[in-house]
């Protein structure tokens, strides 16, 4: 399964103060790298794996300076940095100026009025 | 050249100066699609101009300097853009940037790598340094660019002209692609404050495409530029000049704080203390939000689709894998990785929350001051190639931008003098929809700063002919 990281608890045992300077300035494990480019959806060739294990953890051990900010009280329920709330359309239909061609046309491949994929289940 | 002079010139020739100055500056490589045959509507800003080639457009490509958009003609056309076509204005290009926008150079182009005008062996700047480096060689009087965490401001310090972010919701990002959709804002590259002023009247405003603009007046910018800043309160962010700054840089910027000082301001020093998380948070929001932005690249509908595969996910993971450049992966899996199951509260939730400080500090000193002044950069432009190499050094470049960034508030910087022979920026930071008392106070120290030798400087840079 996965839907938590490889190394998961390994990993919350990094961000804890005591642990995260040396246990943390590492590599991250390759097979966390490929769960990552999993996620992504990105296929990633050898090379690309070895180099952003380093990069990625170097970032991650910048980002997690943020686990030492007291935010206790602090709302970020509406994240909406200029307050704006339920700014809503109204509920009508709309023809599109764009048309049905426009689209097909950008599609690498289509078929009739449909955009040509790949099978995605089998009989 | 101002907008102004521009206008004197009458179309045809102002048309044939956008090529020949791009001619004198071949190698350049700030523009990836021309139209040479751009007319006026005729209007109030009837002058050529760069767009990034971030922004939707009709007639040009727009590829956002992806190899997975190459060749992409978008069906419908950004709002800016349309706004600046009914006031007049042409638009002969698509400027190079940064792929998709991330990074601080505009080495991520799949493209080419643009060129400082100052100096060729240094960087412009990014994202988007394409429009940034044309607007200093004076090849157009003003380009577009998006800011979502210095990505104006930066690469306008660079290269010495005026980049100004708008307040967050100011100007419509409808056909903006979408990068980090909390924090991208679309702006001008001028090469005076009251250009920045003219465009940004044509181009602000709510629309009905863009959910996140806001119902309120758009001010008339370019008559209150008077010069007289009598009275203004003027913050200095102390904390802004950090570890790590440039002294040469620090120099100047202080010089200018100080002519700032003597147009009959007051000033004082001004305590942002949760401003230094800006970029730790801004490195947690803006990739979580490409991840899930970037998922619409996945060679389907449009753009770039592997060839000889098996399978749905195949098609998605190759597709994907040859379109991307390497910061583009790397910040899409990054965003994975923070708002995967278990880290969504430690890494997003928590940036969340250390962002709501960051503007709460904001908040409180602007309930005493009106403008804060810091440096854009802690250093002057660095060389092609220094950077690439190390990630993390290359988003430092951003460590002074992403606080605005963060607190939504609109920002500019301008030009100040040199150090190490390459330009300074200055940065001013207003209240959020308080672009006019930003202007005002960056045109007064322009007009303070008119006779400076160092304006001299880059004025040559934008002459015909001579060597360059």
């Amino acid at each position: 399964m996965d839907t938590f990281c490889p190394h998961f608890f390994d990993l919350l045992l990094c961000r804890s103060s005591f642990f995260r300077y040396n246990a943390c300035d590492m590599k991250l494990p390759r097979e966390q790298v490929e769960w990552v480019a999993k996620l992504a959806q990105i296929e990633l060739t050898e090379e690309e794996k070895s180099q952003f294990a380093t990069d990625l953890s170097n970032t991650i051990t910048y980002i997690d300076e943020l686990s030492a900010v007291d935010v206790s009280g602090v709302n970020a329920d509406n994240s909406q940095i200029t307050g704006l709330t339920n700014n809503t359309e109204a509920d009508e239909i709309r023809r599109c100026e764009i048309s049905k061609a426009e689209f097909l046309n950008r599609a690498p491949a289509h078929q009739g009025d449909y955009i040509l994929v790949k099978k995605v289940l089998d009989k | 050249m101002r907008i102004a002079k521009w206008q004197e010139l009458g179309e045809k020739s102002a048309l044939e100066r956008v090529f020949a100055m791009n001619d004198k500056y071949s190698g350049l490589d700030a523009v990836l699609d021309w139209d040479k045959d751009a007319k006026s509507a005729g209007g109030d800003l009837s002058v050529p101009y760069l767009a990034k080639d971030n922004m939707a457009t009709l007639k040009l490509t727009t590829t956002a300097a992806s190899k997975i958009l190459e060749g992409f003609v978008s069906p419908y056309e950004a709002t800016v853009i349309r706004k600046l076509s009914e006031a007049g204005a042409m638009m002969v290009g698509k400027s190079n940037m940064d792929e998709f926008a991330m990074g601080s150079s505009t080495e991520n182009s799949a493209y080419m790598v643009t060129k400082n005008p100052w100096n060729r062996e240094v960087v412009p700047g990014g994202s988007s340094g394409g429009s940034a480096a044309a607007v200093a060689a004076g090849i157009v009087p003003f380009a577009l660019g998006s800011d979502t965490g210095g990505s104006i401001r930066q690469p306008a310090s660079f290269c010495g002209i005026v980049g100004l972010m708008p307040t967050y919701g100011r100007v419509s990002r409808y056909g903006l692609l979408a990068m980090a959709s909390s924090l991208d804002r679309i702006g001008p590259f001028t090469n005076t404050v009251e250009d920045a002023a003219r465009v940004l009247q044509v181009i602000a405003g709510r629309d009905e495409r863009d959910a996140t603009t806001l119902d309120i007046e758009v001010p008339d910018y370019v008559s209150g530029l008077n010069g007289d800043i009598k009275g203004i309160k003027v913050g200095v962010a102390t904390d802004f000049f950090c570890e790590g700054i440039d002294l040469e840089v620090e120099k100047v910027v202080r010089e200018a704080i100080e002519v700032i000082n003597g147009l009959g301001v007051t000033q004082s020093d001004v305590k942002l203390p949760h401003a230094k998380y800006g970029l730790s948070t801004y490195y947690i929001i803006q990739p979580a939000e490409v991840s899930a932005n970037l998922s619409r690249y996945d060679g389907i509908r449009y753009g770039h689709s592997a060839q000889d595969v098996d399978s749905l996910a195949e098609v998605y993971a190759k597709s994907r894998a040859e379109g991307f450049g390497p910061e583009t992966k790397r910040r899409v899996m990054l965003g994975a990785y923070t708002l995967s199951a278990g880290f969504r509260d430690a890494y997003y939730d928590k940036a969340l929350k250390v962002r709501q400080l960051i503007k709460q500090d904001f908040d409180k000193v602007f309930e005493n001051v009106d403008v804060i002044v810091s440096p854009t950069s802690p250093t002057v432009a660095f060389k092609v190639g220094e950077k690439t190499a190390d990630p993390l050094e290359m988003y430092k470049a951003d460590l002074l931008t992403t606080p605005a960034s963060m607190a939504g508030i609109p920002a500019i910087s301008i030009p100040c003098g040199l150090a190490h022979g390459l330009p300074v920026g200055l940065q001013i930071m207003a209240k959020q929809f308080d672009e006019a008392t930003l202007l005002k106070v960056a045109d007064a120290y322009e007009k303070a700063t008119a006779d400076a030798e160092w304006r001299k400087t880059a004025a040559k840079l934008q002459e015909l002919g001579g060597e360059q």
